[in-house]
């Protein structure tokens, strides 16, 4: 994050007062109902740790790519005390973009806070109490985020139909959290979310996505059941009730009137003589029809598909459930620390010494080893069923765990559903072989003995440590994968 | 009771004897037992004569192989258009295309058709959402048929394997034909007892009366349930107009456009018949009314002297009126006579009349199956033969007299709900068309 180290402030002094709060090329700072506002107009001036400074900021949106930009590098970095900042928009009624609008705390006709103070003051006082309790949730960091914002806000995740987005909705604060606008991402991280039960979710809109690449911008194409082609022109038949002649349009299309090819009588009236019973097509090849096929066309990776092979994906909204506003502002999810306590596993912290030495050690020996992460994808069914003795159920499953392994591995539970362990001098095929086994015993014993199903899964991967790699990078590694650290 | 049917024989002289059955020795036995045989005669020798060019007309037809197409409209046939799909794909000729209009059904012909379609069973399946009326479907199939040829068939009938082939080879014997009818039979004699009297009726009266007049070049109606035409003249003269009769009126213009009318009676198609003597007499006036609304009224001027006189036209539209509408109300006239005149022997009248008519149409029946192609089927009419004369005698002849009185006086054609009412009201205004 280079706005870390930059350092300029760009503000200027309050006495030089309202009147400069019109001045474009220069921000300015009021006070209002004892806040300290900072009004951005010159974005160069604004770098983003000074904003820390500010009880609230609000943006000028005159010059909207450049306001955008400012909310997406506040609400995406990762300081509470920036990311969950009261920021407000001010458009002078300009429109604002609905991503803008959902990054932002409010949208403001003139910069005047009165009927968002206290808002302003839940924002401010959940700021305060959230930075004040040193995080150990193990979970995805853009998960805890999310729950923060919501929490400070009081508000739900909402759904914001956008052009932008490939699914054709956008989660704002989600978009710009994750990398490389990956909507996989989002959806995960979201049904994470839901699994944990931090999230609960209510139904809005199905959009109907490519089945290929999950892209809502889909072409609908009218084509011949024939032979394809989407050249087709449909009419109206006309039915001429005196002579009992059926046609379509253009047999009695003459110059600006109709007149019936059979009985070269002019048409007059519809309902009265004439009728129009019947929509014909006819396509280039002549081929005629009523139903053309439907077929889709995805902008995005260009397939061309049936209309039945669109998935039908729910668009859900998303709020805070009690217990994820626990973790809010805790900071932590409660069961963890009592797998923590278990005999055999070690923190994260004691996990990375364990690491440092044995990358030191194998540099020594010439012998590497692997690091293995194990991720339990328990079905929704099978936590249901341990709703009420969780960490019981949580603990019966480490020990689980713990028993497939050999005493020389070293093993970490980083939060409910995700282990690492360290196999010292070992061959990484061999090690992943074995955990091949420990998955299916695994998923045999919760199976059978912990209440589980057959939609119960568990991913893992082994990850041999090279001569050159150093703790940091392996943990790298891993972390690209899954996204938790 | 026998005595005193001895004694009614013993005293009735020559003369009065003439006096009561004259109808019958006049009129009936001399059309239709001495006519008719005389014909059938004549028709079996020249086609025995002719063989060769009936083989030399198949052979050119196979040689050029044109594609036809088969019209199937109508309203809620649905759950027909499989069988009938099915039926068309045994044809021993296959060159077809089959188009379905499916003139606004209320029911789930429009999925089932549209499925077919997709399945690439029919061609081409167009839904009118209103109803149009029968004419009207079929011109819109008419409008998008490609074929040379058109067959026009109900849905709800089924061929003969041959019966494509032995139709269509018609055309190829002489080009001035311009349609063809094919033969009838029914499929649902064994249904009820009106349906089983049909059956005969189909069999012994409209098969024959067909094969007579096809012979004597004064054949009208070629049955919408299984009729040819060349597409290119069937185009011309505009398709159908609306109904009833709309195919004895197709039939007509083809007439007066000069073209040959004739009849195969070896393509042969099974159709359903209405099976209660209610729904039949419905039908029957229908059929009859048209007569008088297309005989007397439209097609008046076969009748007139103009340039498109042809004799032949005129003596087939006479036949048509004078052996339906003269003679039934002649028949009227003769049954009044006789009710008037001899009451009190008019048991043993209808009961003498009866046998006679049971022999003559014995004699009939066994012609017929002998030159049958399923007799064996037919043969199963035997015990029925004996209500033949009473079905045509009274009931047919009645709802006849009663259909003629009703559109001669009060033009209930127009009124009939078998088409749209803005179809019959605009055809009411136009002169009566
Ligand atoms: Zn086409
Ligand atoms: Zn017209
Ligand atoms: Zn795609």
């Amino acid at each position: 994050m280079d706005w870390k180290e930059s350092d300029t402030v760009g503000m200027t002094s309050v006495n030089e007062g309202i009147a400069k709060v019109f001045d474009r090329s220069k921000n300015s700072v009021i006070n209002e109902h004892g806040l300290d506002v900072l009004v951005v107009k010159n974005f160069e001036d604004t770098k983003i740790p000074s904003l820390v400074a500010y009880d609230v900021i609000v943006i000028d949106y005159y010059n909207p790519s450049r306001a955008s930009e400012l909310l997406r590098a506040i609400r995406s970095s990762p300081y509470e005390e920036v990311y969950l900042k009261a920021v407000f928009v001010v458009s002078y009624g300009r429109e604002v973009d609905p991503i803008d609008e959902g990054l932002a705390d409010g949208i403001l006709e003139e910069p005047k806070l009165a009927s968002y103070i206290s808002k302003i003051e839940w924002i401010l006082k959940t700021t305060e109490e959230i930075q004040e309790v040193s995080s150990d949730f193990t979970g995805r960091k853009i998960l805890l985020k999310l729950i923060r914002f919501l929490y400070s806000r009081q508000t739900n995740l909402k759904p914001v139909p956008s052009s932008k987005s490939i699914m054709g909705y956008s989660f704002p604060f989600l978009d710009v959290n994750v990398q490389q606008k990956d909507y996989q991402e989002v959806l995960d991280i979201l049904s994470v979310g839901l699994e944990r039960g931090l999230l609960d979710e209510d139904f809005i809109d199905y959009t109907h996505l490519c089945s290929n690449c999950l892209s809502g911008f889909i072409n609908y194409r009218e084509t011949c059941p024939k032979c394809g082609t989407r050249k087709h022109v449909s009419q109206n038949t006309i039915h001429h009730f005196v002579c009992g002649y059926v046609g379509p349009e253009s047999d009695f299309q003459e110059k600006d009137s109709l007149k019936c090819p059979k009985c070269d009588r002019r048409l007059r009236h519809i309902g009265v003589d004439y009728d129009k019973p019947s929509l014909v097509s006819e396509c280039e090849n002549g081929h005629i029809f009523q139903d053309p096929v439907m077929k889709t066309f995805c902008f995005n990776c260009h397939e061309e598909a049936d209309l039945q092979d669109l998935v039908d994906y729910p668009i859900n909204e998303y709020s805070l459930s009690a217990s994820g506003a626990n973790v809010a502002v805790s900071g932590s999810v409660k069961q963890k620390k009592k797998v923590e306590e278990l005999e055999g596993f070690v923190s994260l912290s004691v996990f990375k010494t364990f690491l440092k030495v044995e990358v030191q050690r194998q540099k020594v020996l010439q012998k590497t080893g692997s690091v293995t992460y194990m991720n339990l994808m328990l079905s929704p069914e099978t936590l249901k069923k341990h709703q009420n003795d969780y960490s019981i159920f949580s603990h019966d499953l480490a020990q689980l765990v713990k028993n497939q392994l050999k005493p020389t591995e070293i093993v970490s539970f980083l939060n409910d559903d995700v282990f690492l362990v360290l196999t010292p001098e070992s061959d990484s095929e061999q090690t992943s072989a074995r955990f091949q086994e420990i998955r299916d015993t695994l998923l045999r014993m919760i199976k059978n003995n912990l209440g589980g199903g057959d939609k119960d899964r568990i991913f893992f991967e082994t990850f041999e440590m090279e001569l050159t790699d150093e703790a940091d990078s392996i943990l790298e590694k891993i972390n690209q994968e899954i996204n938790i650290f | 009771m026998w005595q005193d049917l001895a004694d009614y024989f013993n005293g009735m002289t020559t003369a009065t004897f003439f006096r009561v059955y004259w109808y019958l020795f006049i009129i009936e036995i001399p059309r239709y037992l001495l006519f008719d045989y005389f014909i059938l005669i004549m028709f079996y020798l020249r086609r025995f004569s002719q063989r060769h060019l009936y083989r030399e007309a198949k052979s050119r037809f196979w040689a050029e192989s044109p594609l036809i197409s088969i019209l199937a409209p109508g309203k809620n046939e649905g759950k027909n258009i499989y069988k009938l799909v099915k039926s068309l794909e045994a044809q021993t000729y296959q060159n077809y295309e089959i188009i379905i209009v499916d003139d606004g059904s209320d029911d789930d012909t429009p999925i089932i058709g549209r499925s077919l379609e997709k399945a690439g069973l029919i061609d081409l399946f167009i839904r009118n959402e209103v109803r149009g009326g029968k004419a009207s479907a079929a011109n819109l199939a008419l409008r998008y048929a490609k074929g040379k040829y058109i067959l026009h068939l109900d849905a709800d009938s089924s061929l003969d394997m041959t019966a494509i082939e032995r139709i269509i080879t018609r055309f190829y014997m002489d080009s001035e034909i311009g349609c063809v009818g094919g033969n009838l039979k029914v499929r649902n004699a064994d249904d009820s007892l009106a349906a089983t009297m049909q059956g005969i009726e189909y069999l012994m009266s409209i098969s024959v009366g067909r094969i007579i007049t096809s012979y004597l070049g004064i054949y009208r109606i070629i049955s919408g349930a299984f009729g040819a035409f060349k597409t290119d003249a069937l185009k011309r003269i505009g398709g159908w107009d609306i109904g009833p009769g709309l195919d004895g009126d197709v039939t007509q213009k083809f007439r007066k456009m000069g073209y040959k009318v004739v009849f195969e009676d070896r393509a042969i198609c099974l159709t359903s018949v209405p099976t209660s003597f209610s729904k039949l007499a419905k039908q029957r006036l229908r059929w009859s009314k048209s007569i008088i609304r297309f005989r007397l009224r439209k097609h008046i001027d076969v009748f007139l002297p103009t340039q498109n006189f042809t004799f032949l036209n005129m003596i087939s539209s006479l036949e048509n009126v004078l052996f339906n509408v003269v003679f039934a109300f002649l028949w009227l006239f003769y049954m009044v006579d006789i009710i008037i005149h001899f009451p009190e022997t008019l048991p043993f009248i209808i009961a003498i009349k009866l046998c006679i008519y049971t022999v003559v149409n014995y004699m009939q029946f066994f012609a017929l199956l002998a030159i049958s192609e399923r007799w064996k089927q037919e043969l199963k009419f035997l015990i029925y033969i004996p209500l033949k004369s009473i079905y045509n005698g009274y009931y047919m002849r009645i709802v006849r007299i009663m259909a003629y009185i009703k559109e001669m006086y009060f033009y209930s054609s127009y009124k009939d709900n078998w088409n749209p009412a803005k179809t019959s009201d605009k055809a009411m205004q136009h002169g009566r068309l």
